[in-house]
This record gives structure tokens, sequence and C-alpha cells, in this order.
């Protein structure tokens, strides 16, 4: 067979940047090696160095090369490259481009070692005598990454996707017919591409990833330094150097979370930035884990005691990203049948590359060579069987419906036995090489012991999130003792033991997920914030207790204060004591940090970063729990007559609006101005106008629900109508010879006024879905959030434009309300005798009078119920000429008429759904973040100054 | 007793207690017949929706409730009262696998207060082929 030449194909950026790819994987693997022998020089005559050096440039060169290149075929629309198909599409608005850039898998990765590269250049210039150890670690991990992206294959295995795999190469497409075509980039399909996903056409998408990675890439530098020391043999000296860099990553990190919230928040469309999503928890878990470790780096640089829980997190931190990584990217959350283990070429490499990781950092911990041959064998033995056996997996088992990843292979297993192995391991190292002795150990009521603490705490709370959001992985590893806890089961009756043996958990759905992670998350909360608002007081070493005492009770009473008075103030539910006690120590935390960089430090800008960023953190979670706890909705359906359709009516939350009404919602009148489509997004136009007292004098009558009410005093009208009338009694219902209802207004609680601000929520629309963005209006003390719940996107009708029908039973001579206009009501039913013609004989004809009214003009219709003998309904509707619908009655067993009523398109105003929610003091949470990023730089830059002035010294010494 | 030795028995406590209560915390999984059998508890359910059926969904009537069928793992299709109060969830008509929680009440109908589904996201779009590409667009 010929090659076939495909026409108008623009194969040349694919090669270049399958040029970069490969040249990108081989100059870092040439760094690592050359690092690696610099490492042996030792400093002397280092041979090694700049060939390493100019390796990692290449290196760096090639990414940058791949992600030119990839940009270069999104801005030119190359849609045969199936990157480009996959994410962008012509009606995109290209400022969107970056976003349809990391959008895919191969594109975060190539973020993710872009900011490597960036971090190892600047590794190169600051990092000295530790260069070649920290590079070749640096240079070994960009080796994985790198290869993330070669997509060549061994036999059925893939390695790594490549971003520059043209559509007709893709393995689902090959061998297609189109495929064969030479004109194939002629078919409509290739004229576009399948756009971004909507939800991420947004800024915060622009900025959060970049971020985020940014963030994940700087835990690789402390780790790097860590591995160094134990590689060196040098526990300590690591630590100086890692401290300012440990921080930025935090500030990052946490700042990159954070503008994830911003986009869950406004463009996610639900209220609230933060529900413990497993992506979102996948980030949070290594920040809370590098938290804690910059901690112990702190404690840990003047005098080691702790050096043994300093390494451990520190590489934690980074192994924690490639799992987070692995959970979110693999597919292994994604209930149990995503992929079977064999095919799955990045599940593997992200499994064997988190392994390897895992198994290097735990094998550096101790320095005993005999345990380190052991564990080494070990590892590399439970490898080559782990290889062997997915080389022979039962391949029936593996794809069998419903397998777990890593049936029908012993995988599970081996993972589980190194991990106890690499436990006993760890805990082997501690006994014999880091354990202290007791007079060494910290004084309780040091600030080194109780930072420990808090250390532990922030690991708690991170083993928690990995715990409950990896509930799905540990069906993995509870699928092999199924028999076993069958057995168990059998033998006890212990029903939690049947449940293991099914092993199927699942992570929480939405609304329980919340108590899962509150009930572990809340009460550590609170013992962390304690231990912030304690820790500054404390002195490194010891302190006296009295002075501890004597500092810490005002910030003590001040929070007590606070917390009770906000108890009055807002209203917490009766079950959220944890939620109360954690608001305590946060207001707590924040007193005493103010009052130590106030008092003890005297607000000196070089050293009261920490404090500010404890401030900051303080601030942030005060923010976080009143905006999400005091949230409410202020619309509610006050048109409440549809009611009579229907029996499920239940809206609280939600307001019924119709195009061109104006409506009270809280203290706003509501406007729906105009409904309009742009591009993908439908828009709903929603003017806030502002709500003017209405003024009622004694005597005045109203109409409230039919019914006729008198003012018994002057008074301004409240917001609902009950509560003026039962609550204060300022209405007396009256009989209807007093009053005319018909020349009496309805009660308002207030006039509309002048127009306040406009939101303008949007509905999203792109591949196959919709989604909803709300509109935000932000004031200083609170939010107000608004988006569209339900709205037409567009009308069914049938071929004569009448809408889907609606039924209902009614009653006789009752006024029933069709729509938000019309009113129908009907007499009795009255049985004909004389049938017309071209009606079988064996029915039953009853005529009745229906009335219809929109209050201005009323329209008589004769509208019949027919039905067998035997009582089958038989439908004929009449058609209502003013008012547009078809309208029939059918006779219920009972002999309550049924109403099936249809609407005319045409006659149907644009209906809107909104929901308006206030969150209060949602800003506390973005000042606090602020306030985080700003004292963690003062922090940086403070400890960079002392480690600048600590090498001059060593200098001049 | 040494501090570090209190510290250390106090962590394995409390993860063992967190550990637990993950796993004890969670809702057992079944299907429409064992939950039937345990009418007015809560379970999870796991199936696809059942594309034969409609989607009932009627705002104005109710804008929290979605009326529609999920078939579980032994095949049995139920109808499914959805009380969500984000209304109908997006995307459902598209979901791969769908996860409810809910229970079996007195009228016999299975009412699900919360829902996870499982749709093509960003991270497996990859999957979509073009294997239709030319039967649609390309008649020859």
């Amino acid at each position: 067979m010929s090659e076939i030449e495909y026409l108008n194909e623009n194969a040349l950026p694919g090669q270049l940047g399958n040029l970069f790819v490969v040249l990108s994987f081989v100059s870092a693997l040439f760094a690592t090696v050359a690092y690696f022998m610099s490492t042996k020089s030792n400093g002397i005559n280092d041979i090694w160095k700049r060939p390493a050096r100019f390796a990692f440039y290449v290196h760096g060169v090639s990414v940058i090369g791949v992600i030119g290149t990839l940009l270069y075929m999104l801005f030119n629309h190359m849609y045969e490259y199936k990157y480009v198909w996959e994410h962008l599409n012509n009606e995109m608005p290209m400022q969107y481009v970056f976003s349809c850039m990391w959008e895919g898998q191969e594109g975060s990765f190539l973020l993710w070692t872009f900011w490597h590269v960036i971090l190892g250049v600047l590794l190169i210039r600051w990092s000295k005598s530790w260069e070649p150890w920290v590079m070749t670690i640096v240079a070994l991990v960009e080796v994985f990454l790198a290869s993330m992206l070669l997509g060549v294959y061994f036999g059925d295995f893939q390695f790594g996707s490549n971003p520059f795999l043209l559509n007709r190469e893709a393995a689902v497409n090959v061998g297609l017919p189109w495929t064969l075509k030479a004109n194939y980039l002629d078919l409509p399909t290739f004229q576009n591409g399948r756009g971004l996903n909507p939800l991420l056409q947004n800024y915060w998408m622009t900025i959060h990833p970049p971020t985020l990675f940014l963030g994940f890439a700087s835990t690789l530098i402390p780790f790097a330094y860590a591995i160094a020391g134990l590689w060196k043999g040098d526990r300590s000296g690591w630590i100086k150097p890692a401290i300012p860099w440990a921080f930025f990553g935090v500030m990052i990190l946490g700042t990159g979370i954070l503008m994830g919230g911003a986009w869950a928040y406004e463009a996610l469309g639900f209220g609230g930035f933060w529900a413990w999503d497993p992506v979102e928890n996948a980030s949070l878990v290594p920040w809370l884990t590098f938290v804690a470790s910059a901690h112990l780096l702190v404690i840990n640089q003047r005098k080691q005691t702790s050096v043994f829980s300093a390494l451990v997190l520190t590489m934690s931190t980074f192994i924690l990203v490639l799992y987070s990584t692995f959970l979110t990217r693999s597919g292994v959350l994604g209930d149990s049948s995503v992929h079977s283990f064999v095919d799955s070429g990045i599940l593997a490499q992200l499994l064997v590359y988190l392994l390897v990781f895992t198994a290097l950092s735990t094998y550096l911990l101790s320095a005993s060579k005999a345990m380190r041959w052991f564990y080494g064998l070990l590892s590399l033995a439970l490898f080559i069987t782990a290889v062997v056996s997915v080389m022979s997996a039962d391949e029936t088992i593996a794809n069998a419906e419903g397998a777990l990843p890593g049936d029908g292979t012993i995988v599970p297993q081996l993972t589980l036995i190194f991990v106890v192995v690499s436990l006993v391991y760890m805990y082997l190292s501690y006994r014999k090489e880091y354990r202290v002795s007791v007079e060494q150990e910290e004084a309780l009521w040091s600030r080194e012991f109780w930072m420990f603490i808090g250390a532990l705490v922030l690991t708690l709370s991170a083993i928690h999130v990995t715990v409950q959001t990896s509930v799905n992985v540990g069906n993995i590893f509870l699928a092999p003792f199924e028999n076993a806890f069958a057995a168990l089961h059998k033998s006890t009756g212990w029903e939690f033991a049947k449940r293991l043996s099914e092993h199927n958990f699942a992570a929480p759905a939405e609304k329980e997920r919340f108590d899962a992670y509150h009930k572990v998350q809340i009460p550590l909360a609170f013992i962390l914030f304690l231990i912030v608002a304690i820790g500054q007081f404390l002195k490194y070493r010891k302190t006296e207790f009295s002075y501890f005492i004597k500092k810490i009770s005002l910030s003590l009473v001040l929070a007590f204060l606070v917390t009770i008075t906000l108890g009055f103030f807002v209203s917490f539910e009766s079950n959220s004591g944890p939620l109360y006690a954690l608001v305590f120590s946060t207001f707590f935390a924040l007193f005493a940090n103010v009052d130590y960089a106030w008092r003890i430090l005297k607000g000196k800008m070089d050293v009261i970063g920490a404090s500010v960023a404890h401030m900051g953190f303080a601030l942030l979670i005060i923010g976080a729990v009143i905006s999400t706890s005091q949230s409410f909705f202020i619309s509610e359906n006050k048109v409440g007559n549809v009611k009579e359709l229907s029996e499920d009516f239940d809206n609280t939350e939600d307001m019924l609006i119709y195009k061109g009404d104006t409506m009270v919602m809280g203290d706003y009148f509501v406007h729906f101005k105009d409904k309009y489509k742009s591009g993908n997004r439908l828009y709903c136009t929603i003017d806030y106008l502002k709500k003017q007292p209405k003024d009622y004098k004694q005597g005045e009558y109203v109409v409230v629900q039919g019914a006729i009410f008198r003012a018994t005093r002057d008074h301004v009208a409240g917001d609902n109508f009950v509560k003026d009338w039962s609550g204060d009694s300022l209405w007396v219902q009256v009989t209807p010879a007093e009053a005319d209802a018909h020349d009496t207004p309805d009660w308002t609680p207030g006039t509309p006024g002048e127009k306040l601000f406009t939101l303008e929520p949007t509905l999203l629309f792109a591949k196959d879905q919709t989604s909803r963005e709300p509109s935000i209006k932000h004031f200083i003390g609170k939010d107000l959030y608004t988006y569209i719940k339900y709205t037409e996107t567009e009308m069914k009708s049938d071929s004569a434009g009448y809408l889907d029908p609606k039924s209902g039973v009614i009653a006789y001579k009752t006024p029933v309300r069709l729509s938000e206009t019309v009113t129908f009501s009907l007499d009795t039913l009255v049985r004909v005798d004389s049938l017309p013609e071209g009606l079988p004989k064996n029915v039953i004809l009853k005529k009745g009078n229906a009335i219809l009214t929109d209050g201005a003009t009323t329209e008589t219709l004769v509208i019949a119920s027919v039905a067998m003998d035997n009582g089958t309904p038989l439908t004929f509707p009449v058609e209502s000429k003013k008012f547009k619908m078809l309208l029939s009655i059918k006779e219920g067993a009972d002999g309550k008429p049924e109403l099936t009523m249809q609407q005319h398109s045409s006659a149907v105003k644009d209906m809107l759904i909104l929901s308006a929610e206030v969150f209060p003091q949602i800003n506390v949470l973005w000042l606090g973040c602020l306030i985080m990023v700003i004292g963690t730089t003062m922090a940086i830059r403070h400890r960079i100054k002392l480690a600048k002035k600590s090498n001059a010294d060593v200098s001049v010494s | 007793m040494k501090k570090m030795n209190i510290v250390f028995l106090v962590l394995i406590a409390v993860v063992s207690a967190i550990l637990i209560s993950v796993y004890v915390g969670t809702v057992p999984s079944t299907t429409f017949g064992g939950a039937k059998e345990n009418t007015g508890e809560d379970v999870r359910i796991t199936g696809v929706l059942d594309k034969t059926m409609p989607i009932e969904y009627d705002p104005l009537a109710n804008a929290n409730l979605t009326k529609f069928h999920v078939v579980d793992s032994t095949g049995h299709s139920e109808k499914v009262f959805l009380h969500y109060e984000k209304g109908k969830p997006d995307g459902l008509e598209f979901s791969e696998k769908i996860t409810l929680l809910g229970k079996f009440e007195e009228d016999g109908a299975f009412h699900a207060n919360d829902i996870q589904m499982k749709c093509p996201s960003k991270y497996n779009d990859q999957k979509h082929s073009l294997e239709t590409a030319d039967v649609q667009n390309n008649p020859q």
C-alpha cells in the first residue's frame, strides 16, 4: 500500500514539536547523569558541572519550544492535531487560548515541567555548593515528567501521551475509513474543534492553573534539598537553604488553591468556594503538609530535635503532589471500572513514578548500609514481581465488567507489602538514628514543642482528607482480602466485615461530603488555631509559665468577648457547637498575633512577617466560616399561585419572575429586564431597584390573597404581611361589606425606587453541556450572589405551536390560575343526551361553561367531557382564541374533573427562576488571603536577609 | 514516660479513629431491591440513566424536583424522585454513571436527595473518537 499524501495538513509544527519533546527528554536524562557525575567530584575539579548545566538549559529551551509550538498550533486553529481539535473551537474568544493549552492532561504536565525549568535555573544560580545534588533530583524529576509527553508504545504499554498527535494517528481513530482519504481535512468535522469546557472560560482559569502548578513545582525544591542532605550525609545543612523556598511554595500553593476557590465561587454557579471536591482536596493535602514541614524546618534550623519529622514531611509533600496527580489523572477515582489496569498507560506510569520517589525517599532515611541494601533489594524484587504480574495478567479478569484497577494481577498486594515494609523501615531508622534522649527533648512550654504539635495536627488533617478522598482507592486494596473478610463475617456475624468484603465503599456524595469532612476538620482546625494563638507567646527553648499566662490573657479575654457578642448577632445552628468553638479559636489566634506583633515585636516590619501571615490565616478561616454558615437566600417565590397545578410545589429558595415584571426580593425590587443570547451564552438582565418604604395610614384598606384588611394604626410596611398582621397586629381583617375588594389595592411591602445596579447571570452552552455562571454584586460587608436556576433555553412546542400539556384536578366554580395572568373557572358539567353527529353512540357527553379571565377581559367557552360507557375518557380539546390555549376536561372515577391545559408558545412570557443568596463577610476571606501572602512575603524577605548576613559573617570570620 | 511517646500514642489513636470514622461513616451501597427491603434507610445506589424513559422536570411546579429512571447493576429500572436544591442536575442526560443517595419512603417510591454523576469530564475527553466523522458529514 502506498503512502497517502494528505492534503492541507500542516505536518511541520507537529514534527518540530516532537523534536522538542524528544530533545527535552534526552537532555533531562543527560543532565541527570552529568549532575550525578558532578556529585562524585565533591566540588574539586568538577568537569561535569558545565555539561550538566548546558544539558539542563537545552532541556529548558526544548520545554519552551514544546509550549511555543503548541501555542502556535492553537492560535492557528490546526484542527488536524488532536489536542487542538479537542480543546479549541472557532467561536471561543482567543483570550482563553492559554486555558485551552492547560485544559488537557498533556498541557498541564507541560505547565508543571515549565515551572520546574524556571525553578531549576534559579537553583543553578543560587544553590551554590548544593547544586550537583539538588539539580540531580530536579533533572531526574524532569526526566519523568518529560516522558509523560513521549507517547511511544512498548508493546501494549503506552509510555506518555503526546500533544502533537494528529487526529488520524490517534489510536481510537486508526483504521477508520476517513483516515484513508487524502482530503479528510475538508470534512466538516475538522472545520471546527470541540472547544473548551465552558466552565473553564473564566479569567480565574487563566491564572489559577499557572499559580497552582508553580505551587506544586515549588514543593520539589525542599524535597530536592532533603534528598540531597540525606545523600550527602548532611542531615541538618539542607534545612537553612530550603526554608525560604518552603515558605515561598506555601504562599504560592495556598494562593493557587484559593484562586481555584474563587473560580468555583464565580464560575461554578452554586454558592461556595470550597466543596471538598477530590480535585480540590488533591491540592489541599500537599499544602497542609507543606505548611507543617516548613514550620518544622524553622524549628530544626538551630537544634535538630525533630529532623526526622521535618524530613518525612518535606518528602511527603512532594510525594503527595505526585499522589494527587495520580488520583486526579489516572481515573482511579472515578467509579470502579474506568479502565483496566493493563492498558491504562498513564495509571501504571504515574503509579511507578509515585512508588519510585517514595522508595527513594524512604531508602535514604537510614544511613545504615545494611538497612539500605535490604530495603533497596526488597523494593526492586517487589517491583519486578509487579511487572511480571502485569505482563502475565489474566486479561479476562482485568477487563471484566466492574473490575477494579489491578484486578487479575497481584499489584495491590505487592503495593501493600511495599507500604508496610517502608513504614517498618522508617520506624527502625527513626529508633536507631533519629531518636533524641529525654534531656534533649523540647521543654513542654517551648515554642518548638507546640510548633511540632501544630505540625502534627496539620498532618492529621492531611491524613484525614487523603483517606476520605481516596476511599475508592482503598477498595482496590480491600479486594484481595474479600474472602478473608467474608469468612470473618460468617464466623463472627460482624456486619462491618461484610461491607469490607464487598469492598464497594464510595466517596461521599455532595451533601454528606460536607459532614464527612467537617466532623473531623473543624475540631482539628480548632486545636490548630489554639496553637497558632499561643505559639507566638512561647519562647524558643523554654518559657516561664507565669510570663506566658500574663501575656496571653488579653487576647484570650478579647476572643471570648467577641465570640459571645457574635453569638448574639448571628445565629449558629444548634448542632454547630464545634463551628462556634472554631470561631472562638480563630479570633483568639487573630488577637494573639496582632497583640504579639504590636506589644512584643513593637510592630517592626522586619520581624512581624510570621505574625501577619498567621493573622491572615485566621481571618481567612473566620471569613470562610461566617460566609458559609450565615449565607441566606433572599429569593423567595412570591407568586405562589402556580401551586394549584401541582402538589410538588416547594420553592423557598427561588423566585419565579416573568420578563418585564418587577417584584420584591429581600431589601430590593428586582426587574427582569431582558433575556438574550450572544455567542454561546444566554444572558438574563436583572435590574436591582431600591425598595422605598410604603407608609400605611390608620384605616387604610388592602387586599391580601382575596381577603380585605384594615390598618389599625399608621405604620411602615414590613417585609412580610403575615408578620405585620399576626406578629405586630398592624392589620385587622374586615368583612367584604366594609370595603369593596375591587377598589382596594393589593398590599405591598414598598414601592420600587431608583435603579441601584444590574446583574447579568448567564447560562453557557458548549460541548453538550450547560453550565450557569452567577453574577455577583460585591459589597464591603457581603456579596449578593445571583444565578439562573432555570429558564427556558428553547420552548418545546408541537407543530401548531402548543407547549407541553399540564394537568391537574380542579374543583367546580373555583377559579384556577392557568398562567401568570389567566384564571379559569368551570361551572358544573351537565349531561347532554342528544349526541351530536360524528360521535360514537356508546359515549357519555357532558357539557360545562368555563370562564377565562385575565381581570381585564373575559372569554366564555363551552367545554365538553366525553367518556365511553365503561368510563374510559376521551378528550376533545377546545381552543381559547383570546388567551391562546388548548383546554380539555376528563372526569375521574370520583367524579372530579381533571383539566389539561396547553399554552401556546406565543402567549408565554419569558420566565426565569432566580436564586439570590447573600454571603456575609466573604471579603474577610479574601482579605485574609491577601494578608497571609503579605505576611509570608515579609517573613521570606527576613529569612533571606538573615541568610545573607550569616553568609557574610562566615566569610568575614 | 517521655513526652514524644505520649504524642506518638495519641497520634496513632487519632489516626485509627479517623480511619474508622471514614469507613464506618459511609452509607452502604446496594441495589433498588436491597433498598426496598430496608425501606426508610439511607442507601447509595449506582446505576445508569434509563434513556428509554423521559426525564420529567417542571420548574414551574417545583424547581427542585427531577423525576427520571435509573437502571441499577441488576438491570432493574426504578423511577427516582430527586429532590435537589440545584434544580435539574446539569448534564444528567449525558451522564455515564449515576450514584444516588436516598431511600425508599413509605409511599413506595425512591426519593433521593443527593446525586453524583460521572460525566465525560475534562480529563477523559480523549475517549471521544471520531468514529462517525464521515458517516455524519460526508455522504459519498
